[in-house]
């Protein structure tokens, strides 16, 4: 009896978590996964990789050849071979194993030799012994021009600099060819793990896409825009406006059809044009209807060290009576886990200390966001029609990483029919971006005196 | 002739007995009744805070993994109140696990085909996290996964790390 309730009870166990696994050498193993969670040691373990753990430091080292990775639970950066990488994802303890997403596991075998390929139905490692070949082109269109990279089984990381820009591949990379310059690259430089790309006079990246499916990099790169003189900087204030989504990215979508892409466009531009008579020098991070990557966006406000960074959106929920505008800032939590990780960085390489720097501003900024924040949702709260939302905090992926004051502005709901159709009049459009440039005008006016004022 | 008037008069009692005995009583027992519990689920409302609804279920599985799916399962099932649904598209709960540190991991599917504004992506996070906190002590923060996989973004918010519950977006 005592058997056969052992024989029900197995065959009505819940089956395992696994997934089946195909080596280099083709043999076929399980490995332990929760959704797209791997357990990665035991994966590593497979491939005959050397896993260690330091006790001290809390971190595992994987080593291969003369390539090592130090990775720690709970994180989402890695020492590969001396240098400190941004995982995709955090490395995670589970049920008593190190597990991680298929993207971090690829990210960790990358420098170890290993190329994996697939998902959470099934994965196969492959040696990645022969160089990938990289196909370069470069598309030319009035003041604007596209890199394209092609070949790619890794998304490489894009350092800008000056003259131009450098992607930083985990491992040997090589170039079929070097396309022609056509006025805008002045060189590209193979240098192993690394394509330099220098730009001619008066190019700069405007933004990079990257497509993994296909395994293509577009860098799209614009004609720079006479930059104002060091006193006209100091003595002015910079501010770069966002206006939310565009290109493929539509946003939100009124019960009528208005795009929230298009509105966020026609409010930043007359924003800009409120703030540019007061004497505000004005960015936005996109000019037309084109897609802009998040990152890109408050990136481009860190490289022209602006004075704030608003963000323009329209919003859409679910509770279709849902009004009025809100203002968010960073939330407190998402702000405490990137100092978190500035003070992980610190931990795993002494040379990161700028990294810190630029984190702790972002930390810093935080009560500035505030005050901006509660500027322009006092005035939009004054415009008929809106109810008070107030100013909310919450973890917005495009304020992540600003080194200066930054709010996301939502000017009203589309998804309700009635705010559609206000938001779509030109008028209410012009009223609500003379609004928003009185509180960010408002909002200087109130900063200390250290700092410039329009 | 005594013993046939005997038995005539053994025959009429036990007639009568027959006749005024109650009717045997109902042998089935009453039916048990069934063990229940109540849940607490918040969906969103017009005015953008969370708002309390109760669901009385038959009692919940043993595990918390379990428990926690079945009251996503009540949760996205919408609500009876004047209130919105917590997600915009049909999803299901696939799997609930946890870390067993408090971060509650929840699957769902299909993932959403299409954007939704800042709000409806900070509904969906904060009555998920709220919810289950509100009716499991072990919950201190829930990592949303789509299909299985870890999402960095669905176009405002950053879905890639843990939201603790929203307290403070829960109506009084």
């Amino acid at each position: 009896m005592k058997r056969l309730a052992l024989l029900f009870a197995l065959a009505f166990a819940a089956p395992s978590p696994a997934v089946q696994v195909t080596l280099p050498s083709g043999t076929k193993a399980e490995v332990f996964s929760r959704g797209e969670l791997l357990d990665t040691l035991a994966l590593l373990q497979l491939l005959g990789v050397k896993v260690g753990f330091s006790a001290a430091s809390g971190s595992y080292v994987a080593s291969a050849g003369s390539h090592e990775v130090h990775f720690t639970p709970g994180g989402s950066l890695a020492v590969v071979d001396g240098e400190l990488v941004s995982l995709p994802g955090p490395v995670r303890q589970l049920e008593g194993r190190v597990v991680a997403g298929v993207e971090t596991v690829k990210a960790l075998l990358a420098p170890l030799g290993f190329r994996l390929v697939g998902g959470a139905s099934g994965i196969t490692v492959q040696l990645a012994s022969e160089l990938p070949v990289l196909e370069a082109s470069l598309q030319v269109a009035g003041d604007g021009a596209t890199v394209l990279l092609a070949g790619l089984g890794e998304k490489p990381r894009l350092v800008q600099e000056k003259g131009g820009f450098r992607l930083v591949f985990s491992r040997t990379v090589q170039l079929a060819s070097v396309p022609a310059g056509e006025g805008v690259l002045a060189g590209v430089n193979v240098q192993e793990k690394e394509l330099q790309f220098l730009l001619a006079p008066g190019w700069q990246v405007a933004g990079s896409e990257y497509q993994e499916g296909l395994g293509r990099l577009t860098v799209r790169l614009a004609r720079q825009a006479p930059a104002p003189g060091p006193s006209t900087r100091k003595a002015g204030v910079l501010v770069v406006l966002d206006p939310g989504h565009g290109g493929e990215d539509e946003g939100a979508k009124g019960p009528s059809g208005v795009l929230e892409k298009h509105l966020t466009l026609a409010i930043a531009r007359q924003v800009a044009a409120e703030l540019q008579k007061a004497g505000v020098v004005v960015r936005l991070t996109r000019e037309g209807d084109e897609g802009v990557g998040l990152a890109d966006r408050v990136a481009l406000a860190n490289r022209l060290q602006a004075d704030c960074f608003v963000s323009i959106h329209a919003n859409a929920a679910p509770a279709r009576g849902a009004r009025g505008a809100e203002t968010y800032f960073m939330s407190a939590e998402a702000s405490d886990r990137e100092a978190a990780q500035a003070a992980e960085r610190e931990n795993a390489a002494p040379g990161a200390v700028q990294l810190i720097l630029w984190e702790l501003a972002h930390v810093a900024n935080l009560e500035a966001s505030s005050r901006l924040a509660l500027e322009l949702q006092t005035r939009l709260n004054r415009l008929s029609g809106i109810r008070d939302r107030g100013v909310k905090q919450a973890p917005f992926a495009v304020l992540t990483g600003a080194t200066m004051p930054a709010v996301l502005v939502e000017v009203g709901f589309l998804s309700n029919p009635e705010e559609e159709q206000r938001l779509a009049s030109p008028a209410e459009q012009g009223r609500l971006a003379a609004t928003l440039a009185e509180g960010i005008l408002a909002f200087f006016r109130s900063r200390p005196a250290a700092t410039p004022t329009p | 002739m005594r013993r046939f008037f005997l038995l005539l008069a053994g025959t009429w009692a036990l007639a009568l007995a027959c006749k005024k005995a109650p009717p045997p009583a109902q042998q089935t027992p009453p039916p048990a009744r069934e063990q229940t519990t109540f849940l607490v689920l918040a969906f969103p409302g017009e005015d953008l805070l969370l708002h309390r609804e109760t669901r009385e279920v038959p009692e919940l599985p043993p595990t918390p993994e379990a428990q926690a799916k079945v009251v996503l399962q009540e949760l996205l099932a919408g609500p009876r109140g004047p209130f919105a649904p917590v997600a915009w598209w049909p999803a299901e709960v696939q799997e609930v696990f946890h870390d067993g540190q408090g971060v509650f991991f929840v699957n769902l599917a299909p993932a959403p085909p299409s954007t939704v504004g800042s709000e409806g992506e900070l509904a969906l996070q904060a009555a998920v996290a709220t919810t289950l906190a509100l009716n499991l002590k072990q919950v201190k923060a829930v990592q949303l996964l789509f299909e299985g996989k870890e999402v960095a973004t669905l176009g405002h918010l950053d879905f890639a790390h843990p939201t603790a519950p929203r307290w403070e977006l829960l109506a009084p």
